[in-house]
């Protein structure tokens, strides 16, 4: 597990460091975004819909939909898919799968690493969306800190989906490039799909950045299935690292 | 009779820490190991020796269940250590950082045991892996299996980039083990090194054991043997002059003069054989 630790260390510095950055880019540049989206707003309305310059003015849908609606929502399939592709493909790739093979039985390895990574995956999602409440405080903005919690539930399951997917196609793949273009590439079509309306389910972004939160609610359906492919995909990982050849 | 079969039975058990019995392994149509049967003793050094490709690190792979099988049993009774024929650790970690994860990693590691190998083999502590020569490498990957207080260790070409010295400082510290009671299975295409380290002795070629025993019982069993070409002998045929056939032959199957076969010429003759096709 400390190498576990050992090799995830950088990424989650390098995510942090780029998602806290990205947050600053817009949280203290309220009324300048307003102001912005005012000037524009008859050649964006009809993108945006009605009262979208309106809706900005208040903290709440400003922050949320700035943050999770575009810039961390944008990044969470991401964020996912970099911390799963080497989980084990970087292993074969380098070789150094037979080092742990013959001193750890391949369960513990696979629990091992699903762990660490998948911790450290909930930490950083969970993290990064207590940012707008974080910052509300400090600042003294008046915050529905609830809704953090509805947006957080959608970017936990999406980020799992993602996850668990890369998951496996790192221990499908001998080689780093190809489970993370593999990853890369599902995650284009499917969302490109996603904007044939009869397909639209599949655009997964949807779901992540939340788009329909504050008229719906938390999608708990589609919450559902998307754990139960996650689920499902990793207990699939595991039965494809037990039976592989090294 | 009875007693004295099931007493030997019982013997050979607690004795025996590995066997493999009618092994196989198929890469797609092709048979990379055929119908092997290996036995090791407990603190026997056993060596598989065999060219390139001959199927010697499949064996060992299936051994330790990171290849899968298609037939045949094994039998492994105790606590293993491994160094891969490709000798890969982690090139982004310093040598120190390498030995402090190991024991996470490994039950049986003592750091203290491998910080003294490494002191003896000389490698700096703060190096990148990745900085290391292939030599320095496989020293590493060798402090770390031989810091694993283990009942056998596999070997796989473990000389491989190692200079005279360190190739005779290896096989004592596999002397001593081997004599407090530690079994290596060891593989290797290098003949003069085998015949300094190992009890047992099997030659493998193209996926099959030619011949299995111990290595003074080969030594002093086949002899060479030359006749003139139209004879044949049931043995290994070594080489051909314009003459006569030297054939390399057990020695209680000849009745003609012989001289004494070095091991070399007796592993050529069998590793020749088999790839050609036409045992003895």
């Amino acid at each position: 597990m400390k190498k576990e630790i050992l090799d995830i260390r950088l990424k989650v510095i390098i995510i942090f460091a780029l998602m806290i950055g990205l947050f600053f880019t817009f949280a203290p540049f309220q009324n300048f975004t307003v102001s912005m989206f005012s000037e524009e707003l008859p050649s964006l309305e009809k993108y945006l819909g009605d009262n979208f310059a309106e809706n900005l003015k208040d903290w709440n849908f400003y922050i949320t939909s700035q943050w999770f609606g575009k810039n961390f929502g944008q990044f969470v399939p991401i964020i996912s898919i970099i911390l799963a592709f080497s989980l084990f493909s970087r292993e074969y790739e380098r070789g150094t799968i037979e080092f742990l093979v013959a001193r750890l039985p391949r369960r513990k390895i696979f629990i091992n690493k699903l762990l660490v990574s998948l911790i450290t995956l909930i930490i950083i999602i969970f993290t990064l969306s207590i940012l707008p409440s974080i910052y509300s405080i400090i600042t003294a903005k008046d915050f529905n800190h609830s809704l953090v919690f509805k947006f957080m539930v959608h970017v936990l399951i999406g980020g799992f989906f993602w996850y668990s997917i890369t998951l496996l196609f790192s221990v499908l793949f001998n080689t780093q490039i190809k489970s993370l273009f593999t990853s890369a590439i599902l995650l284009t079509i499917t969302t490109t799909l996603g904007f044939i309306k009869p397909l639209g389910f599949m655009n997964t972004y949807k779901y992540i950045l939340g788009s329909e939160l504050f008229t719906n609610g938390v999608n708990w359906i589609y919450s559902i299935i998307l754990l139960l492919i996650g689920s499902f995909c990793i207990y699939f990982a595991y039965y494809i690292f037990e039976k592989k050849e090294i | 009779m009875k007693l004295k079969k099931s007493l030997k039975k019982w013997l050979g058990g607690i004795l025996m820490i590995l066997e493999v019995k009618d092994l196989k392994k198929y890469y797609d149509d092709k048979l990379a190991v055929d119908k092997v049967n290996i036995q090791v003793e407990k603190s026997e050094i056993f060596s598989l020796l065999g060219p390139n490709g001959a199927g010697k690190t499949t064996t060992i792979k299936c051994i330790l269940g990171m290849r899968k099988k298609d037939s045949g049993e094994i039998y492994l009774n105790g606590t293993y250590s491994y160094l891969p024929e490709k000798k890969e650790l982690y090139k982004n970690l310093t040598v120190q950082k390498m030995l402090e994860i190991t024991p996470s990693i490994s039950n049986n590691f003592s750091l203290e045991k491998a910080y003294n190998f490494l002191k003896e083999f000389e490698i700096p502590l703060k190096e990148k892996i990745s900085k290391l020569s292939y030599g320095m490498l496989t020293q590493l990957y060798l402090t770390i299996v031989l810091s694993e207080d283990v009942d056998i260790y596999f070997l796989d070409e473990p000389t491989e980039g190692l200079d005279p010295l360190k190739r005779l400082r290896l096989f004592d510290i596999i002397r001593n083990l081997s004599m407090n009671g530690k079994t290596f299975f060891y593989t290797s295409h290098v003949l003069s090194e085998v015949e300094k380290i190992a009890d047992k002795v099997a030659i493998m070629v193209n996926g099959q054991i030619a011949l299995m025993d111990y290595l003074d019982n080969i030594k002093e069993n086949y002899v060479a043997c030359a006749v003139d070409k139209t004879t044949t002998l049931n043995g290994y045929l070594y080489k051909q002059t314009e003459k006569e056939n030297v054939y390399i032959i057990e020695k209680d199957k000849i009745n003609c003069n012989y001289e004494t076969a070095t091991f070399d010429m007796i592993f050529e003759a069998i590793a020749k054989n088999q790839i050609r096709g036409d045992k003895k």
